[in-house]
């Protein structure tokens, strides 16, 4: 923190001359190209349901916002899958919550049950919507359930991203709204008893941007960050689950998303305090949410583009075994991340081969090689797997071709296992 | 890159006069000279407010307008042209003429061609190859009215371009001028004093000439007089204003020796209660310091710096100016040094400093501020104590630009050198709302310095196990948004600051706080073997 000398020469003849203003202005944002080869990270967000602190004009979705919405069941029941909750569960991510697909039934609330087998799986049976004789009457219901489901769906996925990005083109969502919207008329609508076929074609014709369509209300591209987050939102109606102890106050008004006024307590003690102006419980005031959003571009870019659904990696050819996971690699002393996808081994001319798709839009390879034999292959940890290899796509441009251990973690320790006998046995 | 300076006040009303009107023998008229120079103070000055702009930096000694009433030359001889200003050329008749009357005439008009308002001819004048007769003009003390005129031509021919500068110089004009320095005539001596001053004023090389012919110690010894009062104010302001440009320029700075020299004259001006005295004498200083800190040790040395701050707190803005900018440049220096500016009390003055109307005082406050929390933690403490932090806060909030982005480094140099519980006090001030919201600048430095702090401020939280309330509070201000859009800043470096943060204290990782091992060495979550030797590839 060095000393800083002055910017600009004052003489005894400039000193008074009148400096011309300075605008902070706003960044620039760099261009797409550049965007593409970086790695953004999806930042962790503590608050829950606090997506609309950029108050102003987003106050009004104060009421909108998840953390509010646990009084509504149908809402809460759907918004596993509103914002494409199902959708990662059906790419495999299995967090063990509640709302993964599998259990949308039951902890997804009071909502609307399915029958049906998992129908909820684009890549495999798309053949949903066995409706199971649904008579007018419960269909009426059924309906209105359904109708109801969609909006409060569409209502907070549309809240939830023009908060992030006020730019953001909402046409997709619409066109997917009418999709469902036709779907639901179909099945429960008017009488509708039958609905069966219909549905399923619909669903089952996507365009492969939007295959997550097999769900029921899955609205475009979401990250999996979000889904995670809505999961856990859904899966308790009243956030009272989260809740933040500092020890000093503890103030609810912490937990809601907007205006809470006055912040956590906050002190930095370190031993006797020789500060005469501040206690050290004293709690701070007006911690205001951020009121001018400025036009910022979305971090996320892809939010720009028709909304393309997560489970896009899921389908690869020939992979015999696939496992999200997330991959790092060393440098120096240290292990760097390279990113989070998918980790896949196929089988090809009797050779096993190892790839790891990044979980983006652009799928891009975060490793590609052939399992070799003498690869080194170690459990690590809890739920990590280390092999070292001469990393494709290279991790160091000045030493391409030198070995790297790798450091592949996984959810569970069970996966680590799994994939770590799994490498073994295709060494041989 | 020129220093200049415009006119300023005309000469003083010499009580020499005496003296110098005995040359005239029109005694009766010495009214109407004083009158003359009396208009001439004010045109000169009317004339520095309209050349503003003209950056130019030296100094012209103008004729008014009207001419003068009457020269008491011309009555003398009835044949010259009652107020017309010769040609040129006759100019050149009369100096070469080896009639002392003749070459009193020329001289005299030569230098009311050159104090004329409107394009002076300076390179006509020059281009006669006449500068060497003026310089030699100069040393007939037998003849005062002509060392007077010769002296006033050049002056003004040296208030021109650094080429009409070096004209004069290279015709021998420096130690001449420094000769009648110590002229018996007080307004002799005094063209001569500023003629020096435009030289030494058009840059490094001419003022070091300056000094190498020994034109320090003349001046120095006028001011061993007991009490300046003596001297006429614009006589003591002229001179004042020369001693500040040969401490001026930089590339090389003057010699330290002369420096050295300087400083006891300067501490006294620095005591004299003239306006106009102190303000140049406060530039003087103002440019000593404006160096290294081997610099400012001369200039602490000197015992200025409690003078220094009371004059800081004078009110006046053109004394205000040069002082403050004195104190930065020295809080730029070591630590002892920016203490000594502390122990003075400086601090007590920054309140209102950092609220001024003026946005660049303000700036200037901010500044020297931001150079002081770059110092020990204990100065910090000085700062906190002084009540600076809230106002800082408050520039961040709805300052002048500028200002802000001073304000800025301060916070950021804070969060570097401050204790736990100074930086905790920082957060008391409620400084996060402020800074996260400058991150929508377009200029990517600021951001990146503010990333900084919000980084070192994070990093201090997490050590004292506080990081989770504070990523809250990061989150509920809108920052944690900012800070992740940044990522998408055209800026490599702007991308990256973000990202650290987002990885380090954001991280999506469930687990472990940060997955990517701090450089603290404890780093491995995991075991990996270090043996990379029994990879075979």
């Amino acid at each position: 923190m060095a000393k800083r000398i002055a910017d600009k020469e004052l003489t005894d003849r400039n000193w008074d001359q009148e400096e011309e203003g300075e605008e902070a202005g706003t960044f620039s944002v760099a261009s797409e190209d550049v965007l593409k080869n970086r790695a953004i990270k999806k930042a962790k967000r503590r608050n829950i349901g606090a997506e609309s602190e950029a108050g102003g004009a987003f106050k009004s979705f104060k009421g909108f916002s998840l953390a509010s919405a646990g009084g509504v069941s149908a809402p809460t029941a759907f918004s596993g899958f509103g914002n494409g909750g199902g959708l990662k569960g059906l790419g495999g991510l299995t967090n063990g919550n509640s709302a993964s697909f599998g259990g949308f039934s039951s902890t997804a609330g009071p909502g609307v049950t399915f029958n049906g087998p998992s129908s909820m799986m684009p890549p495999c049976d798309i053949g949903t919507k066995q409706t199971n004789g649904s008579a007018p009457g419960p269909a009426h219901r059924e309906y209105s359930r359904q109708l109801t489901a969609l909006n409060c769906s569409v209502r907070d996925w549309i809240t939830k991203h023009v908060n992030d990005n006020p730019l953001c083109d909402l046409q997709p969502i619409f066109r997917d709204y009418e999709r469902h919207l036709s779907s639901i008329e179909r099945q429960y609508g008017s009488g509708g008893s039958e609905g069966g076929s219909g549905g399923p074609e619909e669903k089952n014709a996507p365009a492969p941007s939007s295959g997550s369509s097999a769900a029921l209300f899955s609205f475009s591209k979401t990250t999996a960050e979000d889904s995670i987050r809505d999961q856990s939102s859904g899966s308790s109606p009243v956030p009272t689950s989260v809740t933040f102890n500092f020890g000093q106050k503890v103030d609810s008004s912490v937990l809601s998303s907007l205006g809470n006024k006055s912040g956590p307590s906050f002190s930095f003690s370190s031993g006797s305090s020789q500060m005469p102006l501040f206690s050290s419980g004293a709690s701070f005031s007006g911690s205001k949410p951020d009121d001018d959003r400025t036009t910022e571009e979305n971090p996320d870019e892809e939010s720009e583009e028709p909304p393309k659904p997560e489970v896009k990696e899921v389908k690869e050819n020939n992979a015999f075994y696939s496992k999200k996971c997330k991959l790092f690699y060393k440098k120096d002393s240290e292990f760097k991340e390279k990113g989070v996808g998918t980790l896949h081994l196929k089988q090809t001319d009797g050779k096993t081969q190892m790839i790891i798709r990044a979980d983006t839009n652009l799928g891009n390879i975060l490793l590609n090689i052939m399992v070799h034999s003498s690869m080194p292959c170690s459990r690590v940890g809890k739920n990590n797997v280390m092999v070292v290899c001469v990393p494709n796509p290279p991790v160091d441009d000045k030493n391409p071709s030198s070995p790297v251990p790798l450091l592949i973690r996984v959810k569970t320790s069970e996966d680590a296992d799994e994939l770590h006998k799994t490498l073994e046995e295709e060494k041989k | 890159m020129e220093s200049r300076t415009v006119q300023r006040s005309g000469m003083s009303a010499g009580n020499d006069s005496g003296a110098r009107l005995s040359q005239f023998k029109n005694k009766g008229k010495d009214a109407s000279l004083q009158e003359l120079r009396r208009r001439r103070a004010e045109v000169n000055v009317e004339l520095r407010k309209a050349k503003k702009d003209d950056q130019i930096l030296k100094r012209r000694n103008v004729q008014s307008l009207d001419d003068e009433p009457t020269s008491p030359l011309q009555e003398k001889d009835p044949n010259a042209q009652p107020s017309q200003l010769c040609s040129v050329e006759e100019i050149v008749g009369g100096m070469n003429s080896q009639n002392p009357e003749q070459q009193l005439r020329a001289t005299q008009a030569a230098r009311k061609l050159l104090s004329r308002e409107k394009h002076p001819p300076i390179d006509s004048i020059i281009a006669t190859g006449l500068i060497p007769k003026f310089v030699s003009f100069l040393a007939l003390s037998e003849c005062p009215p002509i060392q007077f005129e010769a002296a006033w031509a050049l002056t003004n021919i040296a208030s021109g371009t650094t080429d009409q500068t070096t004209a004069v110089v290279e015709g021998g004009a420096i130690p001449a001028f420094i000769s009648l320095v110590t002229s018996p005539h007080q307004h002799i001596s005094e063209q001569a004093i500023w003629a020096l001053g435009n030289i030494a004023g058009d840059g490094s090389n001419n003022r070091d000439l300056v000094i190498k012919h020994g034109g320090l110690l003349p001046l120095l010894a006028l001011l061993a007089a007991p009490d300046l009062s003596v001297f006429p104010s614009g006589y003591l302001r002229n001179l004042t204003w020369t001693l500040s440009n040969l401490c001026r320029n930089k590339n090389p700075a003057p010699p330290l020796q002369a420096v050295q020299q300087l400083l006891p004259s300067l501490v006294r001006l620095l005591h004299h209660d003239d306006r106009q005295v102190l303000a140049d004498t406060c530039w003087a200083v103002s440019y000593l310091t404006d160096s290294s800190n081997e610099r400012i040790e001369v200039v602490v040395h000197a015992g200025l710096v409690p003078r220094l701050v009371q004059l800081l707190g004078s009110g006046d803005l053109t004394i205000v100016t040069p002082t403050l900018r004195s104190l930065g440049n020295i809080v730029t220096g070591t630590d002892e040094q920016t203490q000594c500016v502390l122990n003075a009390g400086a601090l007590a003055m920054f309140p209102n400093l950092l609220r001024h109307h003026k946005p660049n005082i303000q700036k200037e406050a901010a500044w020297t501020v931001s150079n002081i929390t770059a110092g020990k933690n204990t100065q910090i403490q000085e700062v906190i104590n002084a009540g600076l932090m809230p106002i800082l806060v408050e520039i961040l909030q709805q300052g002048d630009y500028k200002t802000q982005k001073e304000a800025v480094w301060a916070v950021t140099n804070y969060t570097s050198g401050g204790t736990v519980d100074q930086v905790a006090y920082l957060l008391h001030c409620n400084v996060l709302e402020p800074l996260l919201k400058l991150l929508t600048t377009k200029d990517s430095k600021v951001i990146l310095i503010i990333l900084d702090a919000i980084y070192n401020i994070l990093q201090m939280a997490y050590k004292s196990g506080e990081v989770e309330k504070l990523c809250l509070m990061i989150e509920e201000l809108g920052g944690l948004d900012k800070i992740e859009g940044l990522q998408s800043h055209d800026s490599e470096a702007v991308y990256k600051a973000s990202l650290n943060i987002i990885d380090r204290f954001f991280s999506e990782e469930n687990e472990d706080e940060s997955v990517v091992p701090e450089a603290n060495g404890d780093c491995y979550a995991f075991q990996i073997p270090e043996d990379q030797s029994t990879f075979q590839f």
